[in-house]
C-alpha cells in the first residue's frame, strides 16, 4: 500500500485474531470422498468377483496377492478393472478441464470432437495397416486424430474468438465432420463396420496387464497438467475481463484445459475405445455432490469416473447374460435419462 | 507490489481502440488519469468509454498507440505486476457459483501468491479489512448470490481492495442498482479515494454523480475526447448538448454546490411559470418559448 | 397497397429463387437418372423416360431412379421446412431436426420396432413418429424456460443424440445385424422404391399444405408469446400445431430415408439470404431449395466412391459441418 496515503487507514476492524475461514461444510465434502473411495474398492472388488468363477473377496484379496486362483484374477479380472479405473478417472477429469474451458456443464470430449476424432484416427489405422502391426498403428491414430481434433479446435477458435461458446460449437462441427468420415469408412469398408462398432462404443473387454501398465505410465505423465489446470479451475470461473484483472490470460488458461483434455481422452481412449459419455456425467455427478472448487471437485470426479465405468462394466457383464453389452454403451444408455433429467431440473430452476 | 511512493500513471498515448481492426471506436486518445483522485468517464451509448476503461485495464488489445503504466507500456509489463497495480471491475462480472463473500475476496490476493502458495496470514488480514472497509463483515459467509445488488457490487468493490491496488477501474459501477444502492457505492469510492489514495476511474451514466463525486471527468464523443477537466469545466449546457443531443439547464447543486445538470425534455414546455422558476433559479433571462 | 421501391427488387427476387430453384431441382433429378453404378447417359435414360416401349433400361429408370430422385426431393423439401418451422418455434437459428435429436429419436424408434417386429413395412413410420415427437417434445420444453441458451440447447440436443445414438449401437450390437443398418443410419435413399413414396409423399405434402395455409400465423411465431397474443393470436396453439408438423415431416423422413442432417438447418439459412425475411417467401423458397440440395448431395454421394454407393447423409455432413460452424459463429456474433 502507498506509504503517502492523505490519511490512515479507516481502523474499523478489530484488532483480534483473524478468523480463520469457515469451514465451508469442509467436513461434509471429506465424507463424501472418503465415501466414494469406499465405494470405489467395494465395486472393484465386486466386479472381480464377479465372472464365470465367482470369487469371494477374499479368494480376491488372496489372488491378487499370488494365492489360489491368481491367474483369473490377475490375467483376466483385475486388467479389466484397472483398465476401467485409470480409464474413468481420466476421461472424468477431462470433462472437467473441458466444462470449464467451454464454460458449459453439456461439453464433453464426446460432443465436442475429441472421441470422434480419436475414433476416426484409430479407424483409419485399422484400415490402413496390416494386423500385425495394429498394436502400434491404432495408438498413433488415436493421438494423431485427437491432436488434430485439437489444432483445428484451438486453431479455428484463435480466428473467430476462443469464447468458451465458440469452442462448443467449433467441437459440435468438428464432430459431425469426424463423425460422417467414420460412417463413410464403415459403408466403404464394411468387415471392419462390427469391430468397429464395439470399439467406438468403448469397452474394457479383453483388457491385458499391458493396457493397464500403459494406462499408468500415460496417467502418471498426466499428472503435472492436472496439477496445472487444478490449480487453475477455480479462477476460470470467473468472467474473462475479472480473470485479466487478477493477472489471468483467460485465452491461454482455455487452451491449456483443452490439450490436457484432449491428452487424458486420447489415452483413455486406446485403451477402452470411443467412450466420452463419462466425461459428461461423471463431473455433473460430482459437482452435485461436492459443489464447484477444484479442491473437492477434481478428486471427486476422478473417483466417481472410475467408480462409474467399472458399474458400467459390471452391469454390461451381468445384463445380457451370456452377451455382454459394452461398458460405455451402458453409461450412456443409464446415464442418459439422468442427464436429461438433471437438465429438465436446471432448466426449471432458471427459467 | 509496486514500490512506488506515489500511485502509478496511466496514460493513453495516441490511443486507438475498439474491437476489431478497421472498426475503431476511438481515435488518436491522448490521455493522463490523475493518480489519486477520482476520474469519471462521460458519454453517450456507444461512445466508447467501456472500450477505453477495458483498453486501459489490459483487457483489450489497442488497435493502435499504447498504454503505458508508469511509463511502461502494458503489453512489455508481466501481467501479475498489472494485476497489483490496476484491478478492474466489468459490466456485468460472474463469479464461481456458490461463492461466499469472503471467498470471493480471497480471490483478490491471487496476484501476490505464488503458485500452490497457501493463504499467509497477512493475506488473511488483507481481505478481513477488505471486508471491513466494505461494510461487509456480517455478510462475509453469505453467498454471492443472496445479496441485494448494492450489497454484491460492495463485494465485488472488496475484492478489489483485496487486490490492493493503487489503481480501480470500473465499468459501470452504479447502472443496475436503485438510488440509495447508487450512492452506497460511490460513497465507498470516494471513502477509499480519501482514506487510501487509491486512483479511481468509472464509466458513469449519471452526469450529477459524475459531478459530485468525481475530480476528473472525460466526455467522450465522435471518436475522440470531446472534453477532460473539473467537473465544472466540462459539465456545461453546450456539452450536454453537443455530447448526449440533449437541451439543459446547469445549476450549482444547493447543497453540494457541484454542478447539477437538469435535461429540459422535448415536451416540457409545461408553462411560463415553472420555466420561470428554473430561469431565475439559473439567474438568466429567457423568453418564454 | 401501396408498394414502395424498395419492395418490388426484393419481391422479384424471392420469385426468381423460388421458381429457379424449383426448375434447377428438376433439372438436377433428371440429371441424376443418368448417374449410377450402371452407367447409361444422359440422354438414354431421358429418352426411355419418356418413350412407351419396356427395356431394361426403362425398367431402370422407372423402378429404381427416378422413385429415388423422387425421393431425394421429398425428403429434402420435408427437411427443409421441418427445419424452418424448428427454428421458427424456438427462436434459435441453430435449430433443426437433426441438432435437436429429432433425428435421432426417430432413428432408435424406428431400429427397436424393426428389430422387435421385423416385418414392420409401413408401421415403421408410425414407430418413427413416436420417436420423433417424444425428443421433440423435450427440446421444446427445454427451449421454452427461456434460461438456456442458443448453443446450450444445441449442446442438449447433441447430448440427446449421443445418448440416442449408444442405445442404437447397443441394439445394433446385440443383434450382430451391423452391416445393413450402418448404411441406413447414415442416412440414405439408395434402394429407394416407389413405396418409399407412397409412404412419404402425403407426409410431405399434408405437411407442407399445412405450413403454407398457416404461413402467417406460424410467422407470428418469430415473435414472443405476449406480442403474438396481443396480435389476436393464440401462442400455444400455433406452436403446438408448428411442433407437430416438424415432428410428421422429420418422422416420416427419417423413417424411409434415415436420419440425413445439415439440411434442415442449412436450407432455411439459405433461404433467409436469397429471399428476405417474409416467412411466406421462407417457406416456398426451403421447399423449392430443399429438393435441389439433396439431389445435389445424392448425385455427389454417387460420384465420390464410384461406383460404390455412399450414402447422402454423409455427403450432407460432410459438407454441412463446414457450413454450419459459419452460421454458428455469425449467429452469435450478432
Amino acid at each position: 500500500m502507498s506509504t503517502t496515503a492523505p490519511a490512515t487507514p479507516t481502523p474499523v476492524v478489530s484488532t483480534d485474531p483473524v478468523r480463520s475461514a469457515p469451514s465451508d461444510g469442509a467436513t461434509r465434502r471429506a465424507v463424501v470422498i472418503a465415501v466414494l473411495v469406499v465405494a470405489l474398492v467395494g465395486l472393484t472388488l465386486a466386479s472381480a468377483g464377479f465372472g464365470a468363477v465367482a470369487l469371494s473377496p477374499t479368494t480376491v484379496l488372496d489372488g491378487l496377492l499370488g494365492g489360489a486362483q491368481s491367474f483369473i484374477v490377475q490375467q483376466y479380472r483385475m486388467p479389466r478393472i484397472g483398465v476401467a479405473v485409470l480409464a474413468g478417472a481420466m476421461l472424468a477429469l477431462a470433462g472437467v478441464f473441458l466444462q470449464s474451458a467451454v464454460r458449459n456443464v453439456l461439453a464433453s470430449p464426446d460432443v465436442v470432437g475429441v472421441t470422434k476424432g480419436a475414433g476416426l484416427g484409430a479407424m483409419v489405422a485399422t484400415v490402413l495397416t496390416p494386423p500385425a502391426v495394429l498394436w502400434l498403428a491404432v495408438p498413433l491414430g488415436v493421438v494423431a486424430g485427437a491432436a488434430l481434433v485439437t489444432v483445428l479446435l484451438l486453431g479455428i477458435a484463435k480466428i473467430v474468438g476462443s469464447r468458451g461458446a465458440t469452442l462448443a460449437l467449433v467441437g459440435i462441427a468438428i464432430a459431425a465432420l469426424a463423425g460422417a468420415a467414420i460412417q463413410y469408412l464403415m459403408v466403404v469398408y464394411p468387415s471392419y463396420a462390427d469391430q468397429a462398432m464395439v470399439w467406438l462404443a468403448g469397452s474394457v473387454y479383453g483388457s491385458t496387464p499391458n493396457d493397464v501398465v500403459f494406462l499408468a505410465i500415460w496417467a502418471t505423465c498426466c499428472v503435472p497438467l492436472i496439477i496445472v489446470c487444478a490449480s487453475r479451475l477455480d479462477l476460470a470461473a470467473f468472467d474473462d475481463d475479472t480473470q485479466g484483472s487478477l493477472g489471468v490470460a483467460p485465452a491461454s488458461n482455455r487452451a491449456l484445459f483443452v490439450v490436457t483434455a484432449v491428452v487424458l481422452s486420447a489415452g483413455a481412449v486406446v485403451a477402452v475405445g470411443g467412450i466420452g459419455f463419462l466425461g459428461l456425467l461423471a463431473p455433473h455427478l460430482a459437482r452435485l455432490l461436492v459443489g464447484a472448487r477444484a479442491r473437492w471437485l477434481v478428486p471427486a470426479a476422478a473417483l466417481l469416473g472410475a467408480a462409474l465405468l467399472v458399474l458400467a462394466d459390471l452391469t454390461g457383464r451381468i445384463i445380457a447374460l451370456p452377451n455382454e453389452i459394452p461398458a460405455g454403451i451402458v453409461a450412456a444408455i443409464a446415464g442418459g435419462p439422468y442427464l436429461l433429467f438433471l437438465l429438465l431440473r436446471e432448466a426449471r430452476r432458471h427459467g | 507490489m509496486d514500490d512506488t511512493t506515489s500511485a502509478p500513471l496511466i496514460e493513453a498515448r495516441s490511443l486507438t481502440v475498439g474491437y476489431r481492426a478497421g472498426a475503431a471506436i476511438l481515435e488518436d486518445v491522448d490521455l493522463q488519469i490523475p493518480p489519486g483522485k477520482i476520474t469519471a468517464f462521460i458519454g453517450a451509448n456507444g461512445s466508447g468509454k467501456s472500450t477505453l476503461l477495458r483498453t486501459l485495464g489490459n483487457a483489450l488489445e489497442p488497435l493502435g498507440g499504447q498504454v503505458l503504466l508508469d511509463g511502461l507500456d502494458l503489453r512489455h509489463v508481466p501481467r501479475r505486476r498489472i494485476a497489483r497495480a490496476v484491478s478492474m471491475l466489468p459490466q456485468q462480472p460472474v463469479a464461481p457459483e456458490g461463492i461466499t463473500v469472503r471467498g470471493l475476496s480471497e480471490f483478490g490476493r491471487h496476484p501476490h501468491r505464488g503458485f500452490l502458495s497457501r493463504q499467509t496470514s497477512q493475506d488473511r488480514d488483507i481481505v478481513e479489512r477488505s471486508l471491513a472497509a466494505a461494510g461487509l463483515q456480517e455478510l462475509a459467509d453469505r453467498p454471492l448470490d443472496t445479496l441485494s445488488g448494492g450489497q454484491r457490487q460492495r463485494a465485488w468493490i472488496s475484492m478489489s481492495l483485496a487486490q490492493d491496488t493503487p489503481v480501480m477501474l470500473l465499468d459501470e459501477p452504479t447502472t443496475y442498482l436503485d438510488i440509495a444502492h447508487q450512492l452506497e457505492v460511490l460513497d465507498l469510492l470516494a471513502d477509499l479515494n480519501t482514506n487510501r489514495g487509491t486512483t479511481v476511474v468509472m464509466v458513469i451514466h449519471d452526469l450529477n454523480h459524475a459531478a459530485h463525486f468525481a475530480h476528473h471527468v472525460v466526455a467522450l464523443h465522435d471518436g475522440r475526447v470531446h472534453a477532460a477537466g473539473s467537473p465544472r469545466d466540462v459539465l456545461t449546457e453546450q456539452l450536454v448538448q453537443d455530447v448526449f443531443g440533449v437541451g439543459s439547464v446547469v445549476l450549482d447543486h444547493p447543497v453540494t454546490s457541484a454542478p447539477l445538470c437538469l435535461p429540459v425534455p422535448r415536451t416540457a414546455h409545461a408553462g411560463a411559470a415553472s420555466t420561470g422558476v428554473i430561469d431565475t433559479l439559473a439567474g438568466r433571462e429567457v423568453s418564454t418559448p | 397497397m401501396p408498394r414502395t421501391v424498395h419492395d418490388r427488387p426484393r419481391h422479384v427476387g424471392a420469385v426468381a429463387v423460388i421458381v429457379g430453384g424449383a426448375l434447377a431441382s428438376v433439372v438436377v433429378g433428371l440429371l441424376s437418372l443418368g448417374i449410377g453404378p450402371t452407367g447409361i447417359s444422359w440422354s438414354d435414360s431421358l429418352t426411355a423416360l419418356l418413350s412407351d416401349e419396356p427395356s431394361r433400361l426403362r425398367s431402370l429408370v422407372i423402378d429404381v431412379r427416378l422413385p429415388r430422385a423422387v425421393l431425394a426431393a421429398l425428403v429434402g423439401a420435408s427437411l427443409a421446412v421441418a427445419g424452418l418451422l424448428a427454428q421458427a418455434l424456438t427462436r434459435n437459428p441453430l435449430a433443426s431436426p437433426q441438432t435437436f435429436g429429432i433425428n435421432a429419436g426417430a432413428a432408435v424408434a424406428i431400429v427397436l420396432a424393426t428389430i422387435a417386429f421385423p416385418s414392420l413395412g409401413a408401421l415403421g413410420t408410425v414407430a418413427a413418429l413416436i420417436g420423433a415427437g417424444t425428443v421433440g417434445a423435450l427440446m421444446w420444453f427445454l427451449s421454452t424456460t427461456g434460461a438456456v441458451t442458443v448453443v446450450g440447447l444445441a449442446l442438449a440436443g447433441m447430448t440427446v443424440q449421443i445418448v440416442l445414438s449408444a442405445l442404437v449401437q447397443a441394439i445394433l450390437i446385440m443383434n450382430n445385424s451391423t452391416q445393413d443398418i450402418v448404411f441406413w443410419l447414415a442416412g440414405s435413399v439408395t434402394g429407394a422404391d416407389w413405396s418409399d413414396v407412397a409412404v412419404l409423399a402425403p407426409a410431405t405434402a399434408a405437411g407442407c399444405a399445412v405450413a403454407l395455409l398457416g404461413a402467417r400465423s406460424f410467422a407470428l411465431l418469430t415473435l414472443d408469446a405476449f406480442t403474438a397474443a396481443s396480435l389476436g393470436q393464440h401462442p400455444a396453439r400455433v406452436a403446438g400445431a408448428a411442433a407437430v408438423i416438424v415432428v410428421v415431416l422429420a418422422g416420416a423422413a427419417v423413417a424411409v430415408a434415415g436420419p440425413i442432417g445439415f439440411i434442415g438447418l442449412i436450407v432455411p439459412h439459405i433461404a433467409r439470404r436469397l429471399v428476405g425475411a417474409r416467412f411466406l417467401t421462407q417457406l416456398l423458397a426451403c421447399i423449392a431449395l430443399g429438393p435441389l440440395l439433396l439431389l445435389a448431395a445424392d448425385v455427389l454421394a454417387r460420384l465420390v466412391a464410384f461406383p460404390t454407393e455412399t450414402p447422402a447423409g454423409i455427403v450432407t455432413a460432410l459438407l454441412g459441418a463446414p457450413v454450419f460452424l459459419i452460421l454458428a459463429i455469425r449467429a452469435r456474433r450478432a
